[in-house]
């Protein structure tokens, strides 16, 4: 593989605007009430008056040993040489729902789709939007708060560390750095 | 995710894969030793090399119909892949054929060369039924973000489950053919072996859900089914109907060897082994690495 590309995101700078959401809902066409391929998070510790929300946003992980593609029979999800992005061929998608079940990430969903009937769904960096490799997906050019990144993956490591940020844990290695709020 | 349709696939896979293997084994071992006990129940298990693939093939229409795209299936089966669903579909599918392909010889002219050949497909398909008692189980116990479902010992009880429920079919073509020669003589002998499948299933769902109870996040699902949510089906379901229920007809049987209560037992524990599959599937949960919560396992 070339070169892992990833997203470093900057929880200390999200403001839970949702701007990124609707972004990716509203490019890829995705009807409400169906999917979500990227989706803020909230985290709430301690009790009033001293609480602190964290908000984070994070979709498919295009992780380095990703399950859904070890254990996908057909072949249908696949992981990019060039730039180690997760993608899938609906065209052999079975459906079978396999990689729902291995993403520890609870990241594939399945949607009805009219006239289709179920197909699984996830965030391919918007490679199916005619994405050049130069450009960054349209929830980071969105982002109103520059708390999404996307690059390569030494380049997120890089953004990460000079906010204390560190890489996702978990044993199929995502390709997503996070730094949280102080 | 995991829906009714998959249950029944697990149920009736297991079930006919179960059935035949029974059968298998006693037809084999008859090429070279014949006991009458084992004659005798050969009468009853031999029902399993028809209904065996019947049955499966009966789980792989639903487990089809599960698929979002059913019609692109045999994308799996050109495909190099070592998913263990490329492994099964191979099973399941070589399965069927050389049970077919076995029973379709045995009724050409017997000469030694039908014979032969014969005798090498039902060993493929012996394989293949292990292929498909095993997979499943293993398939299902091999994802940690289903805590519940990610120990060995669910591939244990599935295996004990297929084969007790593919011996309780067994049991009513028993009793379906109750009037030919030498059946009623094979019932006790399917009956003892059917015991023991039981206890150890019993065994292995004990251990599993003691194992569970302690674990933490696993505990969920265990509470669910022992006090919680699931327990009126598992207990009703998977222990009367899987076990007791059968249990107590085969002792009853015992005592009393001219009586029919067996084909009661035998009911019941194919309906105990639809129960196991709804009950594991629907108390099981998922949990996305990110949150720590749970994300939707059933529907």
């Amino acid at each position: 593989m070339a070169e892992q590309y990833g997203f470093f995101v900057d929880s200390s700078r999200c403001v839970k605007c949702w701007a990124c959401e609707v972004a990716c809902q509203q490019w890829h066409e995705i009807k409400a009430g169906t999917v979500h391929r990227r989706e803020v998070r909230e985290e709430v510790e301690g009790t009033f008056p001293e609480v602190k929300r964290t908000f984070t946003s994070l979709s498919c992980m295009h992780c380095e040993n990703p399950l859904c593609v070890a254990n996908c029979p057909t072949g249908a999800v696949s992981k990019r040489e060039e730039d180690g992005l997760v993608v899938v061929d609906s065209s052999v998608c079975i459906g079978c729902k396999t990689c729902e079940q291995a993403c520890p990430f609870g990241v594939p969903q399945y949607a009805e789709i009219e006239g289709e009937g179920l197909r699984m769904d996830k965030c391919d960096g918007c490679l199916s939007l005619g994405r050049a490799a130069d450009e960054t997906p349209r929830c980071v050019n969105t982002c109103p708060t520059k708390a999404l990144h996307f690059g390569k993956l030494a380049d997120m490591e890089a953004l990460a560390s000079e906010k204390g940020g560190a890489r996702l844990e978990g044993e199929t290695v995502p390709s997503v750095f996070v730094a949280r709020r102080a | 995710m995991v829906n009714s349709f998959i249950a029944w696939y697990l149920f009736l896979a297991g079930m006919g894969a179960g059935a035949f293997l029974i059968s298998a084994v006693v037809d084999l071992s008859l090429r070279r030793w014949n006991p009458p006990w084992l004659e005798s129940a050969a009468t009853v298990t031999d029902g399993g090399m028809y209904l065996g693939p019947a049955t499966v093939g009966l789980g792989l229409v639903f487990l089809l119909a599960d698929l979002g795209y059913p019609e692109r299936a045999f994308h799996v089966f050109f495909t190099p892949s070592t998913s263990l669903l490329t492994l099964g579909s191979w099973a399941i599918v070589a399965f069927i054929a050389c049970s077919v392909l076995a029973l379709l010889v045995s009724g050409l002219l017997a000469t030694p060369v039908t014979e032969r050949i014969e005798a090498v497909l039902q060993a493929l398909a012996t394989v293949f039924s292990v292929v498909v008692i095993l997979y499943s189980g293993v398939y299902l116990s091999a994802f940690p973000s289903v805590p519940f479902l990610n120990h060995g010992l669910v591939a244990v009880v599935f295996v004990l489950s297929a084969l007790s429920t593919g011996m309780a079919m067994l049991l009513v073509f028993g009793f379906v053919t109750r009037d030919g020669e030498d059946v009623p003589a094979g019932i006790p002998v399917c009956l003892r072996v059917d015991g023991v499948l039981l206890a150890a299933k019993a065994v292995a769902l004990a251990a599993l859900l003691l194992w569970a109870h302690w674990s933490d996040p696993a505990s969920l699902s265990a509470d669910a089914l022992l006090t919680g949510r699931w327990a009126g089906l598992f207990w009703f379901g998977v222990v009367g109907a899987g076990i007791a229920v059968p249990m107590a007809a085969e002792a009853w049987c015992a005592a009393h060897p001219r009586s029919l209560a067996y084909v009661i037992g035998a009911g019941a524990a194919i309906g105990g082994g639809l129960c196991l599959r709804y009950a594991f599937l629907l108390a099981a949960v998922r949990f996305s690495a990110v949150t720590g919560g749970a994300v939707t396992f059933w529907g």
